[in-house]
Parts: C-alpha cells; sequence; structure tokens
C-alpha cells in the first residue's frame, strides 16, 4: 500500500426488519446515512465523494442511484453505483476505501440497501444469481446451493444434523443481543432440528431472511481522521476475490474462494495464527450452516473439524471463538447491504460500542467478509490502533 | 493529481448488430487485445495485472448477477473483479483511483453491452422514479427531448445547428473502421427523418441496438514507463450527480458538468479549455447534447453551443476536432460510451487513430454521461 | 409538515409489474445446443489440463487458454449428489411459483464433465454417490436445444 493509510470514522445502519411499508428505499437509505453522519459528526456538506449500492434485481430497479443521491441530499457530490450479487456490499465498502485512499476525497460516504419487501420473488423469478441458459432449468438459489454444500460438507466431516442446529441457536443467542437484528427467536436445538425442511439438510431457520434494512459508513484518510474522530477504526487491508461462477456447485460443492483470499490477506498483514491475532469476527453466511466452513477457511478451525467446537461450547460471544456476535446473516440479510452491515459491526466491536454484543477485552483486529453467488468473497481487516 | 494514472493498451471491438454472439466473445475479444499487446495475465504476485474493473448494467445483460459469468473470461478467476453500474467512464475512474490509492499496479478496464438482446428503453427506465416519473411514462428519451426542447428555446438553438452536429459526426465515424453508422448524411435529410420523441429526430439520436466490448490496461507511473513506449496519462477525473427530477434543475444549464469538469481540469491544471485541448471525445446521445455539453465543459459560453458549431471549429482540421471517431451517433452501445471516448483520447495521443488521427495531440478530453437528461457527468483529461 | 390534528392515512403502496424479454445469444455455445437436438452431450475441454467443462466455456477459467476442442461425453454418468426441494420455488423458465417433485442430481459424466439434471428415482434415501445414471431424452422431435431436453436421468 502507498497510498494514504485510511480509517472509518462513522458508522450507521437502520434496525432491520423484515417489512419496512412505512418508508420508500430512499428514506431507508437516508436513515442510515443520517445516523453514520451523526455517529462521525458530520453533515453532508462535508462529504464530496458517495458510493452506493444495492443488489438490484432484488429490488426491480436498474441503476437507483440516480434518484436516491438526491434524496439522501448528495447532489453535486462526485461518485458512482457498485454491484456485484451478494458482495455488493462489500465492493461498495472496497471502492470507499479505495477513493479515500487514491487521495482524491477527504470524506467518503459508502451507502448499501436492500428493501426486499417490495420486490418478493424478483430474485427468484429472475432466476437470480443463475446463467439464464444453463441452470435456468433448476430452481437454483441460495437454498439449494447451500443444500448441497452442506450437504456434502456433512459427508466428509461426519458432523450431524444436531450440530447444524447448534450453529443456529448461537446465532440466535447473539441476534438477541443485537438491538437491530431482525430474527430474535429464542431458538433451541430442538425447535430448529423440527423445523420445516426446505431441502435436505436445509431447514427454514438455516437460512438468511429476506430484510429491508441499510448501512453506511464514513471513510477518511489518516489526517483528517486523527483531526474527526477519537476512536476511527483503521482499515488495515481488504481483498476482493471473485472466481466468476466459473465452477459450478455441480463441479465443486465447496467452490469457494474465501480461503485463498483470507491467506492472501493474512500473508500481505504477517498474520500467522489469525485465531489469537483476530480478536473478533463478522463473516457473510447466508445459511448458517455455511459457517461451520467459513470457520475453516478463514482459519480459526481445522478443516472439517469446526463442528467440534460447537459441541465443546466454544463458539460465542464470551467464549473462546466471538464467531458473528452481531448475530449474522441468519438473522439479518438486506442482501446489497449486509457486507456493510458486517464492517459496521466489526467497526463497532473495535470501537468497543457494540453495546450488548460486545465482545469482552480488547479488540485489536476484527475480520469482516461478504460472500455471493457460488463463493465470491471479499475480505476486510480492520484494526484499533496503526 | 500528485501522481499520474497510465493508460498502456486499449482495445476495442468493431461496433455493429451481433446477434449471432454470446456476449463473453466480445469482452473475450477486447480483453484478450489488450493482453496481447502489453504480454501481461492475471498473476497473484503482483507481476501481472492485479485487478479488474467492468461497467455495464445487470438488467441489461441479464437478470441476476449476469457478470458472474463473465468475470472468467478477461482472466479475473479467483481474483479482484469489481463493477461499476454506470456509463463506461466511471469504471475507468474507479480503475484509477485502484492505482492511485496504490492497491493495485496495473488494472484491466473492461466493458461490455448487447443492445441486440433487450429493449435498451425498458431497462433505462428502471432506473428512474418510480414514484413520480415512472408514473408518466418518462424514460431516458422522452427526457432528453423535454431537456432539447428548455435547451434550444432558451439559448435559440435552430434545427439546422443540431443536424449540423449529426452531419459531422457521420462524416467522422467515414474514418473509424470500428464505428456503426458512417451513411453520407445531408442536414437536410436529417430534418426530414421521422420524428422520434419532439424535437429529437430518428437520425439525431444514437442509432440502436448496437453490440460491442472495450478494453483498457491502466498502470502506475513506474509500470506504466516499463510496459509501453507510449503511455497515455489520467491528468485529471472527476464526476458529479445532478437532480435526478428533471424539474429540480434547469435543463438549459448542466451544472453538474460545470462542477465535474472544474474538478477535473483544477486536477490537470487546465485553464482554457478550448485552447489547451487538442481533441475531445465527449459522449452526445442526442445530437443537442453536443452543444449542450461543450458549454458545460466550459469550451464556449453558456448558450454560445450552436455558434461554435456553425464556426466549424469542433469538425476534423478545426481548432478542436471533437469527437473524431463519430462518437456515440455514430453507434456506441448503452454503458459504453463514456469509455470509448476514453479509448479513442488515447489512440489520438499515441498517434494510432490512423485516418481519424488529429495531428500532433497532446491534450485530449473525455467525457461520459449516465442518468436521464445527463444527471451523472465524468470527465477525464488526458495527456501523452 | 402536517398538523397533529390532521388525520395520518396508512402509508400507500402500489403495484409496477411489467414484463422484459430478453433473447441471449449462445454464439460459441449454440454447439453444444445443436448437439442437444441430435441427442449428445458435449463439453469443452482444457488443452492443458484435460478438463472438460458443461457449460461449455470460452475460455479455461483456471488457465485462461480458448478451449476449441469438443468431446463427447456419452450418454452415462456416475451419481455425485442428490437434493430433493421440499417446497414450491420458482421455475425460472416460467416465472411461476412451482412444486419439485423430482430429485435434482450432479453427474460425472463418462467423458468428465459435471453436470446437474432431474432424477426419475424420487426417493433420496435409494440415490447414493457413485452409482450409474443414464441420460432419458424428450422426443427428438420435440427437442430445443436447451438441457431440458434430458427430461431425467435413470438409475441402470
Amino acid at each position: 500500500m502507498n497510498g494514504e493509510r485510511i480509517a472509518i470514522v462513522g458508522v450507521g445502519q437502520t434496525v432491520h426488519k423484515s417489512k419496512r411499508t412505512d418508508i420508500n428505499t430512499a428514506e431507508l437509505c437516508a436513515e442510515a446515512v443520517e445516523a453514520a453522519l451523526a455517529d462521525a459528526q458530520m453533515t453532508m456538506k462535508d462529504i464530496d465523494c458517495v458510493i452506493l449500492g444495492s443488489f438490484e434485481p432484488a429490488d426491480g430497479y436498474s441503476g437507483p442511484d440516480k434518484w436516491i443521491v438526491p434524496e439522501i441530499g448528495a447532489v453535486g457530490k462526485a461518485g458512482f453505483e457498485m454491484q456485484n450479487v451478494g458482495t455488493t456490499g462489500g465492493v461498495v465498502a472496497a471502492t470507499g476505501f479505495n477513493m479515500a485512499a487514491s487521495g482524491l476525497f477527504q470524506n467518503v460516504l459508502c451507502v448499501a440497501w436492500q428493501k426486499m419487501d417490495e420486490a418478493a420473488g424478483a430474485f427468484g423469478r429472475g432466476g437470480g444469481g443463475a446463467n439464464e441458459y444453463w441452470t435456468g432449468q433448476f430452481p437454483m438459489s441460495p437454498i439449494t446451493n447451500f443444500a448441497r454444500r452442506t450437504y456434502d460438507y456433512m459427508t466428509r466431516s461426519g458432523c450431524t444434523e444436531e450440530h447444524l442446529a447448534m450453529v443456529r441457536v448461537k446465532q440466535d443467542q447473539c441476534a438477541q443481543r443485537n438491538k437491530n437484528a431482525q430474527l430474535k427467536l429464542g431458538l433451541t436445538v430442538e425447535k430448529v432440528m423440527n423445523d420445516f425442511l426446505l431441502a435436505w439438510p436445509i431447514r427454514r431457520l438455516h437460512m438468511c431472511p429476506t430484510t429491508a434494512g441499510s448501512a453506511a459508513i464514513v471513510v477518511c484518510p489518516e489526517k483528517r481522521a486523527k483531526k474527526v474522530t477519537k476512536k476511527p477504526v483503521w482499515v488495515e487491508d481488504w481483498f476482493t476475490c471473485h472466481q466468476g461462477g466459473a465452477l459450478t456447485m455441480a463441479e465443486d460443492p465447496q467452490a469457494s474462494t474465501l480461503g485463498y483470499a483470507c491467506r492472501k490477506i493474512y500473508k500481505r498483514c504477517g498474520i500467522t495464527n489469525p485465531k489469537k491475532e483476530i480478536n473478533a469476527w463478522e463473516v457473510y453466511e447466508p445459511a448458517s450452516t455455511a459457517e461451520l466452513r467459513w470457520m475453516e477457511e478463514v482459519g480459526v478451525a481445522e478443516d472439517y473439524k469446526a463442528w467440534k467446537l460447537f459441541e465443546q461450547g466454544k463458539v460465542g460471544i464470551e467464549k473462546e471463538i466471538p464467531f458473528n456476535p452481531s448475530g449474522g446473516v441468519t438473522a439479518t440479510n438486506p442482501i446489497g447491504a449486509t457486507p456493510v452491515v458486517r464492517v459496521v459491526e466489526a467497526s463497532l466491536q473495535i470501537r468497543g460500542d457494540a453495546e450488548e454484543h460486545q465482545v469482552p477485552g480488547t479488540i485489536n483486529r476484527a475480520l469482516a467478509t461478504a460472500y455471493g453467488g457460488q463463493g465470491e468473497n471479499v475480505v476486510f481487516l480492520l484494526k484499533k490502533t496503526l | 493529481m500528485a501522481r499520474r494514472v497510465g493508460i498502456v493498451a486499449v482495445a476495442q471491438t468493431k461496433f455493429e448488430e451481433k446477434p449471432g454472439v454470446h456476449i463473453g466473445e466480445l469482452l473475450y475479444q477486447a480483453s484478450r487485445d489488450v493482453m496481447k499487446q502489453t504480454g501481461l495475465e492475471f498473476k497473484d504476485d503482483g507481476t501481472g495485472i492485479d485487478c479488474t474493473v467492468a461497467s455495464g448494467y445487470d438488467m441489461m445483460s441479464g437478470p441476476g448477477g449476469a457478470y458472474m459469468f463473465l468475470g472468467y473470461i478477461v482472466g479475473a478467476w479467483q481474483r479482484e473483479d469489481e463493477r461499476v453500474i454506470e456509463d463506461g467512464s466511471m469504471a475507468v475512474y474507479y480503475g484509477a483511483a485502484q492505482i492511485l490509492s496504490g492497491h493495485a499496479d496495473v488494472a484491466l478496464v473492461v466493458g461490455y453491452s448487447k443492445e441486440t438482446q433487450i429493449d435498451k428503453n425498458l431497462i433505462e427506465c428502471l432506473s428512474l422514479d418510480q414514484i413520480y416519473q415512472r408514473r408518466i411514462g418518462l424514460d431516458f428519451v422522452s427526457s432528453a427531448a423535454l431537456q432539447a426542447m428548455r435547451y434550444t428555446t432558451k439559448y435559440g438553438i435552430t434545427p439546422e445547428q443540431l443536424a449540423k452536429v449529426v452531419v459531422k459526426a457521420r462524416k467522422n465515424a467515414k474514418n473509424n473502421p470500428y464505428a456503426y453508422c458512417c451513411d453520407s448524411l445531408s442536414v437536410q435529410d436529417v430534418l426530414r427523418s421521422t420524428m422520434l420523441c419532439d424535437p429529437i429526430r430518428v437520425q439525431e439520436a444514437k442509432p440502436t441496438p448496437v453490440d460491442g466490448a472495450c478494453a483498457l490496461i491502466l498502470a502506475n507511473e513506474e509500470k506504466a514507463k516499463k510496459l509501453t513506449k507510449k503511455p497515455v496519462w489520467i491528468t485529471g477525473v472527476s464526476s458529479c450527480y445532478d437532480h435526478h427530477e428533471l424539474g429540480y434543475r434547469d435543463l438549459a444549464d448542466c451544472d453538474s458538468l460545470v462542477t465535474a469538469a472544474s474538478k477535473a481540469y483544477k486536477m490537470a491544471g487546465i485553464t482554457n479549455p478550448f485552447k489547451e485541448f487538442d481533441v475531445a471525445e465527449i459522449s452526445e446521445h442526442y445530437s443537442y447534447q453536443e452543444p449542450l455539453w461543450y458549454e458545460g465543459l466550459g469550451l464556449c459560453g453558456k448558450g454560445q453551443g450552436g455558434k461554435l458549431i456553425d464556426s466549424g471549429k469542433t469538425q476534423m482540421g478545426g481548432e478542436l476536432p471533437v469527437n473524431p471517431s463519430g462518437g456515440v451517433l455514430s453507434g456506441i452501445p448503452h454503458c459504453l460510451a463514456g469509455m470509448h471516448s476514453v479509448v479513442e483520447c488515447a489512440l489520438q495521443l499515441r498517434g494510432e487513430a490512423g485516418d481519424r488521427q488529429v495531428k500532433g495531440a497532446k491534450k485530449a478530453l473525455a467525457h461520459g454521461v449516465d442518468g436521464p437528461a445527463g444527471q451523472l457527468h465524468c470527465v477525464i483529461t488526458l495527456e501523452n | 409538515m402536517l398538523k397533529k390534528e390532521e388525520p395520518q392515512d396508512p402509508s400507500v403502496a402500489f403495484r409496477y409489474p411489467r414484463v422484459i424479454t430478453y433473447k441471449h445469444s449462445l454464439g460459441y455455445q449454440s454447439k453444444f445446443a445443436h448437439a442437444l437436438k441430435m441427442g449428445r452431450i458435449i463439453a469443452t475441454k482444457c488443452p492443458v489440463d484435460g478438463r472438460c467443462t458443461i457449460p461449455p466455456r470460452i475460455v479455461c477459467p483456471m488457465h485462461h487458454v480458448k478451449q476449441t476442442e469438443w468431446v463427447d461425453q456419452g450418454q452415462r454418468g456416475k451419481l455425485l449428489s442428490a437434493f430433493k426441494i421440499n417446497f414450491p420455488m420458482f421455475d425460472s423458465r416460467t416465472g411461476d411459483l412451482k412444486s419439485w417433485e423430482t430429485p435434482i442430481v450432479s453427474i460425472e459424466l463418462e467423458g468428465g464433465a459435471r453436470m446437474d439434471g432431474w432424477c426419475s428415482e424420487t426417493d433420496t434415501e435409494k440415490l447414493k454417490p457413485g452409482m450409474v445414471l443414464e441420460a432419458v431424452w424428450r422426443p427428438a422431435e420435440e427437442r430445443q436445444g436447451r438441457v431440458d431436453d434430458i427430461l431425467y436421468w435413470k438409475p441402470v
């Protein structure tokens, strides 16, 4: 990195709900933007660049930035819209980081949103994320993808349905302590195991919900960041890793770029023992069962052994491995905004502002990720001190 | 700009209707071309291309994450691969920012568009406000017509002046082997063509459908000098949003273009754009836009765009030739216009523009636009 | 601003249904579609490691070399995995909700390429990885060159 060092100086998100019929999409964004600006103690006047993004086909728009920009008061600012399936929010944040680090801007605002109550099913109808000719005949969706992925994981690792349920219960326990989370259900292993079966071994509770929500962050270069806040969250490194649907699930059910991206970013930042050196994790798991494999790929568990950690009760906010203290994506999933929510939550952990779901002790480093399609990832490494 | 970003290679496909070609083939052709020119491949050790930025609307190319199935074609398997959902000039902007931030040393910027598979207007209208504008049937064409009407009446721009823009574009396109439309038109032909959306006539609008792809390789200063003998430097770049509601702005002026241009000129140290630039490629999707964008870009005073066209100074051989390639009016696909401008400017500055070469071009101006009635502008200044 | 005494109406929503028709060109993949019409499955082969891919790809994603060789994949394959969808889901061919009775299977074909398909055996308990399946085709005159020209896969 020879550009400017950068920091997140303000974060904001809406309270995530399944429906927000009381407001329109632009107002939803404005809620998160207001929160982020207030957190950064700035007004829209200070911002000189806005980066927007949502997963358009799930909302039924094309280029909605055009009418959302004036509604959040960003007329006359530089910027553009990014989109990349499930990793949209990740790409939005990465773009914001690049813009701030390029030296072209002083205060960059990144906004991502999704209002899934407005185009129910558009994602499935359009064969979301499915290639129009090749997989169009199959009802391909995250559900079927993760059914296949989890089926394969279970055969390889020997874990049982009970372990999958344990993961979901852990996520619910975390979500109950997060005031912004959508699903707070008071689950038990038994409840999860008796839930409606979507496609074995995926039950309804295992899948991420549909959410209306938005999240925003304000990013500044080093000098400016030190001036505006006492608690900057430094962006150590980030890496976008897409495999471009190059491998279909039929070819490799465990196809993912997360492990590759993490190894690369750890090497660049000199991290040799991620389990020790990273103190909080906000990882994008579209299905709770994916958390097991993701834990292995980011390096907190050995290959195909993560389920044992749940059996031993080692995962949780106050436990040895604080994985997804916010409750994660199975509790809250505004698709396009989800990766930004991960960055927001990771930042809150570092600042010690996560309130009820704060991980105890000093959080020096946190890792946030984005996931999309069939194994596309963006990885962010945030830290407390430069 | 404190540091410079270099364009080391550019490529484009022939722009035409290609109903029998897969969208990936267009992308492969353009990206392979620039990779061959430089001998670069995607590498993860910093010795090749580090990242790629694409531009293209999802809803245009197919439902749901269409680029997911295209990224591997340029070679971005397990690599940094991001996409801007705007005009292609914004992808160049972001590619340059990635290099300035030091996150990448070499970036591949690609743009693709296949208008033959979809009705362009259907998709464009999806980016309009759904509560007010779509309800009254506005789309990009009708909002452009409103702007044309306002602009021509406020400043007394004549239909003949606008027709001359089209005649110039098609004449220039004859020298461009990649152009789609290069028919000999007279001012009368343009004025007699069918009315598309009053006051815009069919010949005054961008020909559609057209398919094609563009690609560029950007690099930081040090690497650009090693990679090519003729690097083209991006000296200034900026984008700017305007109001979306047409009623919020005076459509006869383009404030966001003025802001974007002044920021880019400041970075590049340009004070008198008309004198200092040797060539310009601007995105005129409709004939009225060329004189209007002249004004926004500061090439002439407010309301003087028509006179500048009459003067012939912007024709080939004039003081500042605008759109030697024929520009968008000769048929450049949706989303690609701005990137095509940068590609053409780079060719001009390298002296490789063939029959359409402006002799001794040293500084060039590229422009891209997106949104209804020019809501989002991007200005890029280049030097050799 | 509304005054307090004014009645506050509930929020309004409106529907915006629309139909967008896409016409996607298959380009180089047309070869595959023509083969389907003839009742054959073919795949592109990577010249570097010989890996066959379905969908056919213009370049090998891993080695980034152009794939020009087409290889016949035969009519049989080994089952890799199978699962059944127990809830109504959108059929992206029509956009309608539909119940899915038959399981989806992943198959490794004789030629080495892997692809998805439907299976005639609806009891997933009986589907074991490694078992051999055979393609059952639509009658020749009804084939359209689409992947669903293969009606389903039948255990041998």
